[in-house]
């Protein structure tokens, strides 16, 4: 059986998805699943990486709907189909939403139906654009896998009616190759695409709040995105250009290094946080953390326990949770370990990949040839 | 009385075929269409524009079905067309020259004729402001105002 994986992006991007599945599915093909990744690019041509063993095709998804020309988008979709054919597609698995390749997904389903898991990673908008599509292919799954509570109550409030196919998979990360070093003052430390969604310019105003007990604390923020320049304003703005290090993109290990380096790590995300590996690297390193209580947050960050929870957009009770920690170092050391002990026994990537194992099980048992499909019913 | 001839809704309305689909999209509203089988036949029969009788007539003969069906088919499915902006009713009259519709695939019989719509195409690429990304992965950044 072989499955097709949708993701809107794949390795080496840097994002919460792609990290997961680059960690996953190696492992789940030891298990024997044999797997086709389908992903974006910005280019405007098809690129083939063959990744750990696993075929990943980059289609220029974005570039055929950019071009308006409904030629580009029918050739695209054709080379899809010839994609899963060519490699014998059973299953479909998509991660995520938000991206145009979920519409290429969308129409290959149609035109093709065969056993179908949605892993469903951001809390979703029941008023969000991509509701109507969502709700489309929400319904044609035969399981949709959640990696929180939140996401799973999110997704009900949308679909109601797939109550009964939703499963809860928390995502789970290796042991780092980073050794943590014990926890020491130092930075407060953001990771993440500079966007409006993820909060920083909170963390921003939070770092103007700290009292002078904490005049020596600087932010450091990993990570690029359209609110770079944004951010380095704001931080001119309120005199923190001294204290504010913009540090741009950083391969793994790098983050890890940083992550190490920090004395609380931030996770002010304003919407749509539905897990945030951020929050468990940190914990693996064994740093508190301090996130608003936004989508799943609250669930890999346990409050008063690994970390503090505060509301969202709101400097001042972020600030007052990293002073918290930062006077009571030996809070701030228990909460680290108490983290790392957590996220060992409750985001173990062994676990993650035995749920998503038993999930590909599930779909085969269902599974037929989509050729027999195709000659039996499908419309091609 | 005259029947009505009715053509596509160019320039408006962008469309192509391949095979046995269509994908056209109305660039006033930004929604794209797919339409499959005898969906893309009655579409591709309105271009040049016709008559939904000449287009059912066609259609009767190409599928071998029944006459009756394809035309009150035909009939729903091209006010369903109009409805969406994607036919208009042509003041040319009829055109000259045949629909160029590829050779019908074996074993394929007359279907009540779809049309799948998809109203949050813009959305989804207004959605992504995660994927500007550069060879490394992340986010690419704007160039620098001159």
């Amino acid at each position: 059986m072989t499955v097709a994986v949708f993701s809107p992006r794949y390795a080496p991007d840097p994002g919460g998805i792609e990290r997961l599945l680059s960690h996953v599915l190696p492992m789940l093909t030891a298990h024997g699943h044999e797997f086709v990744v389908v992903t974006g690019t910005d280019d405007a041509s098809e690129k083939v990486d063959v990744i750990d063993g696993i075929h990943v095709y980059r289609m220029p998804f974005d570039e055929a709907i950019d071009s308006g020309r409904p030629g580009d988008i029918l050739h695209l979709a054709r080379r899809l189909r010839d994609v899963e054919l060519m490699h014998d597609v059973d299953v479909r698995h998509i991660h995520g939403f938000g991206d145009i390749g979920l519409w290429f997904a969308l129409r290959c389903h149609q035109r093709r139906p065969c056993p179908l898991a949605i892993s469903v990673h951001g809390t979703l908008d029941s008023a969000g654009p991509i509701a109507t599509m969502a709700r489309t292919l929400l319904c044609s799954a035969m399981v949709v896998s959640v990696v929180s509570d939140a996401v799973r109550s999110s997704v009900l409030a949308v679909v109601p009616e797939v109550s009964h196919r939703v499963r809860l998979i928390r995502n789970g990360l290796p042991s780092q190759a980073t050794t943590p070093r014990p926890w020491a003052r130092g930075p407060l430390v953001a990771v993440g695409r500079l966007e409006h969604q993820k909060g920083f310019d909170v963390a921003l105003d939070a770092l103007a709040l700290l009292d002078e007990s904490c005049t020596d604390i600087d932010l450091v923020i990993v990570g690029n995105g359209s609110r770079r320049d944004d951010l380095r304003s704001r931080a001119a703005r309120l005199g923190l250009a001294h204290r504010v290090r913009l540090v741009g993109q950083l391969p793994a290990d790098g983050v890890m290094s940083v992550l190490n380096d920090a004395s609380v790590v931030l996770v002010p995300a304003r919407t749509m946080e539905g897990f945030s590996l951020v929050a468990l690297e940190a914990a693996q390193m064994g740093r508190p953390v301090v996130a608003s209580s936004v989508g799943g947050l609250a669930e890999t960050v346990e409050d008063g326990v690994t970390g503090m929870i505060v509301p969202p957009e709101d400097p001042a009770a972020l600030a007052a949770a990293a002073e918290t920690l930062l006077r009571d170092p030996e809070r701030a050391r228990a909460m680290g370990r108490a983290g790392q002990r957590r996220a060992a026994t409750h985001f173990d990537l062994a676990c993650c990949v035995k749920a998503y194992d038993q999930l590909y099980r599930d779909l085969y048992a269902c599974a037929r040839p989509l050729a027999t499909l195709g000659a039996e019913g499908g419309r091609d | 009385m005259t029947e009505r001839v009715l053509a596509i809704k160019v320039p408006v309305v962008t469309h192509e075929r391949l095979d046995d689909e269509v994908i056209a999209i109305n660039l006033e509203t930004g929604i794209y269409y797919a339409l499959v089988g005898t969906a893309a036949d009655i579409w591709s029969s309105f271009d040049p524009a016709s008559t939904t009788s000449v287009v059912a007539d066609q259609l009767t003969l190409r599928y071998g079905a029944n006459a009756s069906r394809v035309k009150s088919d035909v009939e729903a499915f091209s006010l369903r067309l109009e409805a969406a902006g994607l036919l208009i009713c042509s003041t040319d009259g009829h055109r000259e020259g045949a629909p160029v519709i590829p050779r019908l695939a074996p074993g394929a019989r007359w279907e009540t004729p779809q049309l799948e719509e998809y109203r949050d195409m813009a959305d989804l690429v207004l959605l992504d402001p995660i994927h500007q990304v550069d060879e490394t992965g992340w986010p690419r950044l704007p160039e620098p105002q001159e």
